[in-house]
């Protein structure tokens, strides 16, 4: 606030001292970048994906959860700000995921018990589902809506199926999707087919901290 | 992408080319007797006024094709500013777009296309027939563009009726055309090859004009100057020997200036123009595509060279960029939703939708290379007027990307696509 009150006299002094040589345009600079919008709630959805993809999933729950503070709401925000929104809360819901349920996402939802940890993973199992099936064009969502069905049981089956036809077609997404049906196949028994998911993996350049079995 | 109804003028332009020496001599010309006349445009009917109902038509598939995204349209309202292709590039030149200054100033050293579009105002001036053959086969018609017209997927009859919205009225009579001869030596004297070429006839020395001619008028002109041997075809005879007298009466946003000529020397320009025996069009050469790189590549540096450089401009997720994803994800020019996202790694090996809407790799062969890079090939054969089977060229309506930025994103998929570092 001071900054701006120091720039408008130091404008003001500018125009009124006319025998003092200014730049006259760098008030009109000054001017512009005040209008600018920053959009600080698409800076955080940017941050917050970039932090879950450095594998820092509370921090990126924090930033999401910022500007979104009814994140948990499935009808999400108006048609306007939809986008962004689904974005922060796929975001919230992923990390969930790979925390296994263990986040801290607000009252009701700490995490901390079984009971707890349950029901964030099926919020946010079923966030992903919702995403997944509204944006059917969105591949990577595909994976993350198989990446939360593998942390339930018996979920393996489906995750298979969604991430196998992506991979027999050739578009999987990412590396990690690959490592994902590795794990459902071998889950279901498969070793072959989760032999040759991981060794899919790999060629995309991955090395063991993504593509294993756990 | 997109540039050029190449609308506007046939003519003839002016003014001394300082950049563009005049060739020391004209190539020597054949005599008339020698070489007969090729009349063309000026034996045809004229075009009787449009159908009324293929006029409506014709401005609804206006819109459905998107064209006001680069042209400003007589009748067609501007689309939103994330619709507005040429009008997002003149706003970011003019540091008008709402950005940083860093980002504005990070743009604008890198755009290099719509920053001059052809309005389509005054189109009356065309010829109908010429338009209908034009918009489904579209070349580049003016070469100092770097956008030119697209190549839609659009029926004939769609091309029929938007050729009747742009060109409603009747044809007037042709004129008593001139002296040919005595029109190519006027389109040396009177300045007009300071701008415009004519590719297929003997070289036209370029002479300055009259009245030398401001620099921003000078160089508007020659970017937008068309080559002169497509004005037979073009344009309707009359509206061509009123144009060549004063553009700017004909459309008031001309970037043709008037050069002095009158009516008869007009005339005389005129019947060069329809009738000076052309050489064909030449069938261009693609250059070879280099050998595969023995180095690694990364995706970052395929996406700085061509992805992240060009393409995500009209393939992006929507959601991402939180707004139109561009005719190439969401459909637009008359295209359907690919739903391709070529903005991030995770995008381009999602693929892309097919003609039945399912979903496809856009590395599995067509044509004998990966499909991605076979746009990129097609577009150079587009370019080179060289027939392309099956695949539309990319970048539409740009020019080709480099061979040498083709054979890095060829060898980045032979070496299995990686994503690595900083992608």
């Amino acid at each position: 606030m001071m900054k701006w009150k120091g720039a408008a006299v130091a404008c003001l002094l500018a125009v009124v001292g006319a025998s003092v040589p200014t730049d006259a345009n760098a008030c009109l600079r000054m001017k512009r970048r005040r209008v600018q919008k920053v959009d600080h709630k698409l800076q955080d959805v940017n941050r917050a994906e970039h932090l879950l993809a450095k594998g820092k999933s509370k921090a990126a729950v924090k930033v999401a959860r910022r500007r979104f503070k009814k994140f948990t709401s499935v009808t999400g925000e108006p048609d306007s700000g939809k986008a962004l929104f689904n974005r922060a809360q796929r975001t919230i819901a992923l990390a969930t995921v790979r925390a296994d349920g263990a986040l801290d996402l607000g009252r009701g939802m700490r995490g901390k018990t079984e009971d707890e940890r349950l029901l964030n993973l099926a919020w946010a199992t079923n966030v992903l589902e919702v995403q997944s099936v509204a944006e059917p064009d969105n591949l990577l969502l595909r994976t993350y809506h198989a990446e939360a069905l593998m942390h339930h049981p018996g979920g393996e089956a489906q995750a298979a199926e969604i991430l196998g036809r992506m991979s027999n077609d050739d578009l999987m997404p990412t590396a990690r999707g690959y490592a994902l049906l590795a794990q459902a196949q071998q889950k279901l028994g498969d070793v072959s087919g989760s032999d040759l998911s991981l060794q899919r993996c790999r060629e995309l350049g991955e090395g063991d901290d993504i593509c294993s079995v756990a | 992408m997109i540039r050029a109804f190449p609308w506007v003028a046939a003519a003839v332009l002016l003014t001394a080319c300082e950049s563009e020496p005049a060739p020391a001599m004209p190539r020597p010309t054949v005599s008339a007797a020698e070489r007969p006349p090729q009349p063309l445009a000026p034996t045809r009917s004229p075009e009787a006024a449009a159908d009324a109902t293929l006029v409506a038509k014709g401005k609804g598939l206006v819109a459905e094709y998107q064209c006001n995204r680069c042209h400003d349209i007589a009748g067609i309202e501007p689309p939103e500013l994330d619709f507005d292709c040429a009008g997002c590039h003149q706003k970011i030149l003019a540091g008008d777009f709402d950005a940083t200054e860093e980002e504005l100033a990070h743009w604008q050293g890198r755009l290099q296309s719509l920053d001059e579009v052809p309005s389509l105002s005054a189109t009356d001036r065309l010829s109908r027939t010429w338009v209908a053959t034009f918009l489904p086969e579209a070349h580049d018609v003016r070469p100092n563009l770097m956008a030119s017209m697209p190549r839609f997927d659009m029926p004939a009859e769609d091309a029929e009726a938007i050729a009747a919205f742009l060109v409603p009225s009747a044809e007037a009579p042709g004129p008593a055309l001139g002296d040919a001869e005595r029109g190519r030596t006027l389109l040396s004297s009177k300045g007009c090859m300071s701008c415009h070429r004519m590719t297929g006839v003997p070289s036209i020395p370029a002479l300055p004009t009259a009245e030398p001619l401001a620099a921003d008028v000078l160089a508007r002109g020659q970017k937008m100057a068309p080559d002169l041997r497509w004005a037979r075809d073009r344009m309707r005879p009359a509206a061509l020997v009123q144009w060549i007298v004063d553009p700017k009466a004909v459309k008031a946003d001309a970037s043709m200036p008037s050069l002095g000529v009158t009516e008869a020397e007009a005339a005389d320009i005129a019947a060069y123009l329809g009738q000076a025996e052309l050489e064909p069009v030449p069938v261009g050469t693609v250059p070879a595509l280099p050998p595969s790189l023995d180095r690694a590549v990364t995706f970052a540096e395929v996406n700085e060279r061509i992805f992240g450089k060009i393409c995500r401009h009209c393939h992006s997720d929507p959601n991402v960029v939180i707004g139109d994803g561009g005719p190439g994800y969401d459909g637009g020019f008359g295209f359907p939703k690919r739903a391709l996202d070529l903005s991030t790694y995770e995008g381009l090996r999602s693929g892309s939708l097919d003609d039945h809407g399912k979903r496809r790799s856009v590395f599995k062969p067509v044509n004998g290379q990966p499909r991605i890079v076979a746009h990129l090939l097609a577009r150079h054969a587009e370019v080179a007027g060289q027939p392309v089977d099956g695949v539309r060229g990319m970048p539409l309506g740009l020019p080709p990307i480099p061979m040498e930025d083709i054979a890095l994103l060829k060898t980045w998929i032979e070496q299995g696509r990686k994503k690595g570092e900083g992608a």
